[in-house]
């Protein structure tokens, strides 16, 4: 049998979603053995010599040229795209200075003092935003069983489905008490699932980093919020904290 | 005759980078580093926002060091604003350091360095041919995330460690189970150690200045002065009247200098100012390796890397073991924001990183500073081409390639945080 072509390609992040997927150790082997990673930025010593992929995962947001023609390179090749991650998903930390667009020269010569080679857009972009994406992996880091459940899912032939519930549900497959009980405000009611709840089990609020879910009920969380002392600046900041784009 | 060489994309490295290297004859002309990840502006982004946000976004820099970021951020902040803190939370983040060290030297060692020296391409090389190595990098990996996940809540982009405090701790039982987890990570940190220090790596080495926190009574990567390895030192505090950084135009990484001199920062400047303190199994195996100390080899690098992680293993079980009776108490500090300005260094895995911070009285970001260590050894792998092409260019091409790949990947470098990136492009 031939085995899939697999590839990852990295775009701007902290690549910290390719350690969480070494966590999917026992799998891992598996996994490994089912595929053909015929392109691997990060490790192999010939990368960008293929010219089809069964399976392209892009992580990182796109933030300059090179990166959104890499990208349009990649849908050309490949059968599947996945966005891996927060930032390949919705723009994820880069996007956070995406309000400030317009201040892109004074804030580059506040960092680094003068003009440099490297060009970057003053907006750090989804992938979605340049290309079809085919599967979109939440999560800042993503979690690995999740990634491993995609790449089943499409060796069976079928796509593989986005959680469509909150991370409320989560919490109560796990057990875990309610942290508004507490008076510890979170955004577990609004945020898409997938993650297994490891913020609310360390009795840490829910900070979104799964993005928002499609039909989330965002009247009745800002009403919970205020309830608990957050005011409506801080709403805007914790509701676009992954995605940099203002929420009404 | 003149030749250029470039590498255009170097491997097994975290981000992107390029080298350029141009020869007459046997006299280096140029031999620079330029990173080309896109430029990230962590230090606007954290400006205006609310001090207890500065570390969350601060971790989302390095995802191998995502740990360290968390806890030099979080201690930046609390000088800032004046938290005191309590041992049991001290105590928990050297733990969670201590963990996170072994999860990033196990995946630079194992996935990075060792095809190097086990004579194949990469990693999936070391998973077909040597699966007893694979194993052993996979269940450190497992381990050392386990430990950092029962603390952090989260094996990456810990959430559970706050300005101030840790939402929750582990209990006895957790406590216990960590202790015997360190125990197996020991071991295993021991065979780690005996497989590098068997490994020949090049000979080179270029005597330049080294620096690393230097803490009075332990090998430490959380807390104190910064030591030159002369006897000289600095407080962190002081940073930036001893280490200026320079932005280039071909690099989104800066260059920083230490009284105007390049210096290298990370496991082997570590274990050259600290290998007194080691513990007296780490002390055993240095003393075997045959490793001369000070060693102004680079390649060694790695060596230390593997022998810091013993030492780090004890730590970890004489701090657990005090808990081991009476568990740990949960706890929570008020903070009330004030303005102040914040300076902090740990040891990340890959050399000294400082956070820098200004709040205003409403506990808003007005100005923020990251230093991070591969930024500060960009100019060390510069002076070591310098040194070392004169040698290697006897050499055919690819020889060349391969051999400055090695040097620059035995710092461990992470360019994704450092973008503020590596291709070779030599010109002979």
């Amino acid at each position: 049998m031939v085995k899939p072509k697999v590839a990852f390609f990295g775009m701007t992040s902290c690549k910290g979603c390719y350690f969480q997927m070494l966590l999917a150790n026992e799998k891992l082997p598996h996994v490994l053995g089912s595929i053909d990673i015929v392109d691997f930025w990060m490790l192999n010593e010939k990368p960008g010599a293929c010219d089809s992929y069964d399976i392209a995962f892009i992580d990182g947001a796109v933030s300059n040229s090179e990166n959104a023609e890499l990208v349009r390179e990649v849908r050309k090749k490949a059968k599947y795209v996945i966005a891996f991650g927060t930032c390949a998903c919705l723009g994820g930390i880069p996007a956070l200075r995406n309000p400030d667009e317009k201040q892109h020269n004074a804030y580059h010569r506040l960092v680094y003092g003068r003009d440099i080679a490297i060009k970057s857009y003053p907006h750090a972009d989804p992938v979605r935003k340049h290309i079809k994406v085919d599967y979109q992996m939440y999560g800042c880091p993503i979690n690995e069983r999740e990634a491993v459940e995609v790449v089943r899912d499409l060796l069976l032939g079928k796509m593989p489905r986005e959680p469509d519930y909150p991370v409320c549900v989560e919490c109560k497959k796990a057990g875990i008490r309610c942290l508004f009980k507490d008076g510890v405000p979170c955004l577990g009611p609004v945020t898409t699932a997938g993650c297994g709840a490891p913020c609310p089990a360390s009795r840490t609020a829910c900070d979104g980093c799964r993005g928002p879910l499609g039909d989330a009920n965002w009247t009745e969380e800002a009403k919970l919020l205020k309830e608990h002392g957050i005011d409506r600046k801080k709403m805007q900041l914790m509701f676009s904290k992954y995605t940099g784009e203002k929420v009404k | 005759m003149r030749k250029s060489y470039t590498l255009d994309c170097l491997t097994k490295v975290e981000g992107h980078a390029k080298l350029e290297v141009e020869m007459d004859g046997n006299t280096v002309k140029k031999a620079e580093i330029a990173v080309y990840e896109p430029s990230r502006y962590f230090e606007h982004m954290v400006r205006g926002k609310p001090y207890d946000l500065v570390p969350t976004i601060s971790q989302r820099i390095c995802g191998i060091c995502s740990v360290i970021h968390t806890v030099t951020s979080i201690k930046a902040v609390e000088n800032a604003i004046g938290v005191r803190v309590s041992q049991q939370t001290h105590d928990l983040r050297r733990l969670l350091l201590h963990a996170s060290n072994i999860h990033s030297h196990t995946a630079h060692l194992f996935f990075f360095a060792a095809p190097d020296y086990l004579g194949v391409d990469d990693v999936m090389g070391i998973a077909r041919k040597r699966r007893d190595v694979m194993k052993l990098a996979i269940d450190m990996q497992r381990i050392s995330a386990g430990i950092v996940k029962q603390i952090g809540g989260r094996s990456l982009h810990p959430v559970n460690c706050r300005v101030g405090y840790f939402n929750s701790v582990p209990d006895r039982n957790r406590v216990n189970s960590m202790i015997a987890e360190f125990k197996e990570l020991k071991k295993m940190s021991e065979k780690t150690a005996e497989l590098f220090i068997s490994f020949k790596y090049p000979e080179f080495e270029n005597k330049t200045q080294h620096l690393a926190i230097d803490e009075k009574k332990f090998y430490d990567l959380y807390e104190g002065d910064i030591g030159d390895g002369d006897g000289g030192h600095f407080r962190a505090v002081d940073y930036n009247k001893h280490l200026e950084e320079e932005t280039v135009y071909r690099s989104t990484a800066k260059y920083s200098k230490f009284d105007g001199k390049s210096y290298m920062v990370g496991a082997l400047p570590r274990l050259n100012i600290n290998h007194r303190k080691l513990s007296p199994s780490a002390k055993a195996l240095l003393k075997s390796s045959g490793i001369k100390i000070p060693s102004f080899s680079t390649f060694h690098n790695n060596a230390a890397q593997a022998l810091e992680m013993v030492h780090f293993c004890d730590r970890g079980i004489e701090t657990l073991e005090e808990y081991a009776e009476r568990g740990m108490k949960p706890e929570t500090v008020k903070i009330r924001p004030k303005a102040g300005e914040g300076i902090a260094a740990c040891e990340a895995p890959r050399g000294t990183l400082y956070h820098h911070y200004r709040f205003n009285a409403g506990g808003k970001t007005t100005y923020a500073n990251i230093m991070t260590p591969t930024c500060q050894n960009v100019g060390n792998m510069e002076s070591d081409m310098q040194k070392w092409m004169p040698e290697l260019i006897r050499q055919p091409d690819a020889k060349v390639k391969r051999s400055l790949e090695m040097l620059i990947r035995a710092y461990d470098p992470c360019f994704s945080c450092s973008t503020h990136f590596l291709e070779l492009r030599l010109k002979r």
